[in-house]
């Protein structure tokens, strides 16, 4: 409401509008001026024209003034107004919802209720009317409607009596609700000190119930016994969820671990499975060449022997033609004798006349003998000499080609060598790889071999607590049997001290505990097999 | 865009994988065989390697068992046209079993080498 006032009655704005006017009255008896002193031509109506002027500038500063004034006290009271009412709320606020308060404050906060409720009606009763009155003076202002202000300001009198008197009335109502408050307090503290005594009493009274050891003490004695080993099975409960999480992750982790480790060495088989053609391929080249090696070293090494054989063969047949050469010589001289014979026979068949004619045709016939025998033998001559030629180049010509052939082949040793030093270059290579290969997946292999020995090793771990909670469970039984039995036997009445002999079993526990790494803060610096 | 070394005895192939890897925005080095590629590794600092698997004095096998011992999220891509007995099938195999990001069977395309990187960097 207040703001809306503010609003409604903008500094800025009003005197703007106020400027406005006056700035519009002042053209208007410029005009009239002109118009006069166009008329008359008399510079009378100039003076009237500067006085016009210095009574409109005064009636526009008082009017001004007095707005700022009015307003400025209206938005005084307003605050004020505001001010008080907040004031009111939380000083009831104060007083009814203070957690301290020992006095019952429902009467209290009821006759508070109503008189803030009038006086809030009142109050938005007085500030609507300010507002309504705001808007007229506003106005009135506006209008410059002087009679209808003083009729404004004078309405604006009563109501801001009727404030005053509003104000007036809370302030009655606060003093009445801090003498009810005073009054309450005084009670209660009279009422305090007349318990403080019975309350006394009842201290001592329970002190000495304290030193008797009755069933009292027992129950209280059960009592921490009980609590002791709620506790003990709270820290049971908490190692009870580390081995499940550890031990859920560590099969999630065993899983994961052999699948990668099959899945490892599949590709493993696989890949030495793949290899073994290759290597079958490549032994097949090395033999093939090596066989070749072989069998050119064969030829080499029969080379020298096959040499000798054919020149062994050679002189054998050298050696046959040459005696048929004497054969022949020897055929040759018998015809030659047989010719000289059948010369001297036809000699002696002339001389012996016709008689001689017989002998004659024989000694002729004998002579053709001999000159055939001579042929014939010049015609061996020359077969066996055309044979031994023939012989002589044939065996020289078959043994070049042997050996050209076998030459041929031992210059493909070269190549066979070669072929071989890349069939071992490439094998050598191969293995290498196969070698380097098969290593590093070995190294992996191993790894992951070691997390599962190391995830299997964890439930040596488990066990290792398991028995430390099975042990603590054991003595824990055992203090609990022989408090109920002695409970029983002494009928309450308790010799020992089953508290501190179970906060016994607790601390043990927590030691033995203590004294061991737990999984989930496990230091990875820490050999992986120190247990084993 | 990446640093890449290029490890292959082969000069030519060298020479075209550093054009084409160079036309396409990367940084890039390359060695002539295992030794100076590692040599190289050690002050080039490549995001990925490209190294031939039969070579000279190191080859591609030994490379990738050395750069992966020391980190095993080193991205190689292993390339190999075989030799003779040796083929190609045969030492890709052996280096994705060592570990490598990605193979190539020579002769690759441009599209196969820019795929295999675009892989080998995710």
């Amino acid at each position: 409401m207040i703001n809306k006032f503010k609003n409604s009655i903008g500094y800025t704005s009003e005197i703007g509008r106020i400027l406005l006017i006056s700035n519009g009255v002042l053209l208007m008896l410029m005009v009239i001026a002109v118009f006069l002193s166009f008329q008359t031509s008399n510079y009378l109506n100039v003076v009237f024209l500067g006085l016009a002027l210095v009574i409109m500038s005064t009636s526009q500063w008082f009017l001004l003034s007095f707005r700022l004034t009015v307003i400025k006290y209206f938005e005084e009271k307003i605050d004020v107004t505001h001010d008080k009412l907040n004031h009111i709320f939380q000083c009831i606020a104060v007083q009814i919802e203070s957690p301290d308060s020992v006095v019952n404050p429902s009467s209290l906060a009821k006759e508070v209720e109503i008189f803030t409720r009038e006086l809030s009606k009142s109050l938005t009763e007085c500030s609507i009317t300010l507002t309504n009155q705001m808007q007229a003076l506003s106005i009135a202002l506006d209008n410059q409607e002087n009679e209808r202000l003083q009729k404004i300001q004078d309405d604006l009198l009563p109501l801001i009596k009727n404030l005053s008197d509003a104000m007036t009335a809370y302030f009655n109502i606060s003093d009445r609700i801090d003498e009810t408050l005073r009054k309450q307090v005084t009670e209660m503290q009279a009422m305090i000190l007349r318990l403080e005594p019975e309350v006394l009493d009842l201290s001592n009274r329970l002190a000495s119930m304290q030193e008797l050891p009755l069933f009292p003490v027992s129950l209280r004695q059960l009592d921490q016994v009980v609590a002791i080993n709620l506790e003990l099975d709270k820290n049971i409960y908490e190692q009870f969820q580390v081995i499940e999480y550890d031990t859920n992750n560590n099969a999630l982790d065993l899983v994961s671990s052999m699948e990668t480790l099959n899945h490892s060495a599949n590709n493993l088989v696989n890949y030495i499975t793949s290899t073994i053609t290759t290597v079958s391929d490549m032994n097949g080249g090395v033999n093939d060449s090596v066989d070749f090696i072989v069998r050119i070293g064969h030829v080499i090494q029969e080379i020298p022997q096959k040499i000798r054989s054919d020149i062994s063969q050679l002189q054998g047949a050298t050696g046959v033609i040459e005696g048929l050469g004497y054969l022949v010589d020897s055929i040759k001289e018998i015809s030659f004798q047989t010719d000289i014979l059948a010369v001297n026979a036809a000699i002696q068949a002339a001389h012996a006349g016709d008689k001689g004619l017989g002998f004659k045709i024989v000694a002729d016939e004998v002579r053709k003998l001999a000159v055939n025998s001579n042929h014939a033998a010049e015609m061996i001559e020359t077969g066996l000499n055309d044979a031994r030629k023939t012989i002589q180049e044939g065996l020289k010509f078959k043994f070049l080609e042997e050996v050209m052939v076998e030459m041929d082949e031992a210059a493909n040793v070269l190549e066979s060598v070669q072929k071989l030093e890349q069939n071992h270059l490439d094998m050598q290579q191969y293995y290498k790889t196969l070698f380097m290969v098969i290593n590093q997946n070995n190294i992996k292999l191993s790894q992951d071999i070691s997390e599962i020995l190391g995830g299997i090793q964890y439930q040596d771990i488990v066990r290792q607590r398991i028995e430390r909670m099975k042990y603590t469970m054991h003595s824990r039984n055992e203090l609990l049997e022989r408090f109920i039995q002695e409970l029983s036997n002494t009928r309450g009445l308790l010799t020992d001290d089953f508290v501190s002999q179970m906060n016994n079993v607790l601390s043990d526990y927590l030691d033995m505990e203590a004294a061991h790494s737990n999984s989930m803060h496990v230091d990875e610096n820490l050999p992986q097999f120190e247990l084993f | 865009m990446a640093k890449i070394l290029v490890i292959d005895d082969e000069e030519q192939l060298r020479d075209l994988l550093k054009q084409m890897l160079t036309r396409d925005g990367h940084e890039v080095q390359t060695a002539y065989d295992g030794v100076e590629g590692i040599r190289c590794f050690n002050n080039f600092h490549p995001d990925i390697v490209i190294t031939d698997i039969i070579m000279p004095n190191k080859d591609g096998i030994e490379v990738i068992t050395e750069l992966l011992c020391r980190d095993s999220k080193i991205a190689i891509i292993a390339i190999s046209g075989g030799r003779r007995a040796i083929t190609a099938e045969f030492n890709l195999e052996s280096a994705e079993l060592l570990g490598v990001k990605g193979i190539l069977s020579k002769p690759f395309t441009r599209e196969q080498l820019r795929e295999t990187i675009q892989l080998a960097l995710v």
